[in-house]
Formats: C-alpha cells, structure tokens, sequence
C-alpha cells in the first residue's frame, strides 16, 4: 500500500469482496432480502471487476496514470451497471 | 453501502499525499533491510574472482529491476579475507569524480543501500533520486544519511517515497574535492536494494475470496443456479 493506485483499486476490490460475500450468503435469507430486489449475478462478473483493479493498480504503478485512471472508471461503471450494488442506481 | 463506498474513496485520496519529502530510514551497524519493506537487493557486486576489479556495469546485477551506468573511476573491491566492518564479499567503492547511475525497469517507492564511512566519503558523496513527476532530490554529506547527529562507521540507508512520487532513477557518486582530496577517499556501498510490484498479491486475493464465495454459494444452492 504505497501509492494512490494502490489505495484507490484495493479500495474499489474490498468494496466488491464486501458485495460478493454479502450475495454469496443472503440469498435465501428472506428477512435480508425485504428491502432489494434479487440480483442475477455471475462469479465471473466479479472476476472481471477484479482483474479491472488488479490491472488498474498495475498500469498506474508502472507510470501510466491516464490509462489507470480510465481503467479505474470502466471498471466502477462495469460495477454499477452490471452488478448494481446501489438498488435503481443507475436506472435500467 | 454507497456511504462506505464513499468513505473509503475519500480516505484512499485523503491518505495519499502530494509530492511529500522522501523519508530516509538510517539502519546503524546493520546492514539489515527494514522489516516493514518487501525490497530485495538486486546488487551485491560480488564476482567470481579475488582482487580489485573496475566494475562492470549490468555484469552482477538484477537486470530486471534496474539497468547501470557508470561515470568515472569506480572499482569494485574484493574483501572476503580482510572485510570492511557489515560489507560482504565485495562491495562497491566510488572515488572522485565518479558515480553509479541507476536506471529503474519500473518506477519504485524503495531505494536502499548498505554502506561504510571508514574510507571517509567525505562531504563531496552525493545521492540523486529523480522521481516521475519531473523533479529530483540530492543529498549531500551527512544530508545522505538524514544527518545524524553522530554518522555510523557503518550500515543501511534506505529512502522511501511513500504514496507520492515513484523514483525512475538513481545516482550515488562522489564529486571531486579539494583538500583533502586524497585519491584514497572513496564512497563505500553495497547490497544495492529497491521495492518492486508483487501482481501475485492480487492473484491470491482473488482467488482466495473467489474460494470463499463459491463455496458459501455452494451451500446456498446458488451456484448451480446462477451459473446456468
């Protein structure tokens, strides 16, 4: 943890771990799903999102900072739009 | 959640800070690598053969962590029967008028050394580090080791950047000096060191919560269904 990529993609990665473990576990919790909808997600979309951050934190540590930060933005909207962690954000 | 997500991005930007003064870390009579670093040495200078030697730039190093270069008389000294006190085997002497350039495959946030004062590097040792954003830092004297209030005879120095600004090269040298300008005073270094990116940590990582989640979906029956 030295540098601000390093900071700003694992940050990104715990709050996909956090999302993941949390639908890994609730899914047939019926009091935990009151307040969201069902989300059809994939192992692979987390994988995908992982290597986005890995490779992010990668290119910006190798002094490329315009590339890791497009990287670092794909990769949230990749998040957002396919595995929706805010419920109606963005709308579909 | 987006609160924490928030938080967490605004404490990622928080902690890291501009372009702050390189932090240097004077191991006394210890040639050790702080414990907190993952850096390895990349350079030891040690050859196959007993004797002086002029050193050879790119002949004993890592060559995938830094390219070298040199500019005047360096020689690489044999001490394996009568050692400089924390110099192993060989080590590095720089005389006047002399420096060892190093040119780093990747930026790093970790440069160190090991060094002796006995053959008195003098005021005239200098040490460069010039880092991605453009700018540069030079110390001079005792300014090299942070400037103690009493210099080692020997041990490790190591400069670290922390999140701002990663170092693309460095240079060690000694310029050359008037009185006493003895052409027996050299700058003594050795077990060159620097912290270089480990992608296997993401690896593990990933795999490691990809294990935990696929099993706890497992259980819950949800593999099989969102796998379809």
């Amino acid at each position: 943890m030295e540098t601000v990529f390093d900071f700003l993609t694992v940050g990104i990665f715990a709050g996909l771990i956090v999302l993941f473990l949390k639908r890994s576990v609730d899914d047939d919790n019926p009091v935990a799903d009151n307040d969201e909808p069902p989300v059809d997600d994939h192992l692979w979309q987390y994988l995908v999102a992982s290597v986005g951050c890995a490779g992010a934190n990668y290119v910006g540590n190798e002094g490329y900072p315009i590339p890791a930060v497009a990287l670092i933005i794909a990769t949230l909207a990749f998040i957002a739009y396919v595995l929706r962690p805010f419920p109606g954000f963005p709308p579909r | 959640m987006f609160k924490v997500a928030s938080a967490l991005l605004l404490a990622a930007v928080s902690i890291a800070p501009a372009q702050a003064a390189t932090s240097i870390i004077l191991n006394s009579g210890s040639t050790a690598l702080p414990t907190f670093t993952t850096a390895a040495v990349f350079q030891n200078f040690n050859v196959p053969t007993t004797g002086v030697n002029n050193f050879v730039p790119n002949s004993t190093n890592n060559a995938s962590v830094a390219t070298e270069s040199t500019t005047g008389p360096l020689t690489r000294v044999t001490t394996r029967d009568a050692g400089l006190a924390g110099m192993t085997q060989d080590y590095l002497a720089i005389a006047n008028s002399a420096s060892y350039n190093l040119s780093f495959v990747r930026p790093v946030s970790f440069f160190s050394f090991a060094f002796n004062i006995a053959a008195n590097p003098g005021t005239n040792a200098f040490v460069t580090l010039n880092f991605m954003n453009g700018t540069s830092e030079t110390f001079f004297g005792s300014a090299i080791f942070g400037s103690p209030s009493t210099l080692p005879t020997f041990g490790r120095v190591s400069y670290d950047v922390g999140g701002s600004s990663q170092i693309i090269s460095a240079i060690i040298g000694k310029n050359a000096d008037g009185a006493p300008g003895s052409s027996s005073h050299r700058f003594v270094v050795e077990d060159i060191a620097a912290a270089v990116p480990e992608p296997a940590t993401w690896l593990m990582m990933i795999l490691g919560f990809g294990l935990v989640g696929s099993q706890l979906r497992r259980r819950n029956g949800k593999l099989a269904l969102s796998a379809a």
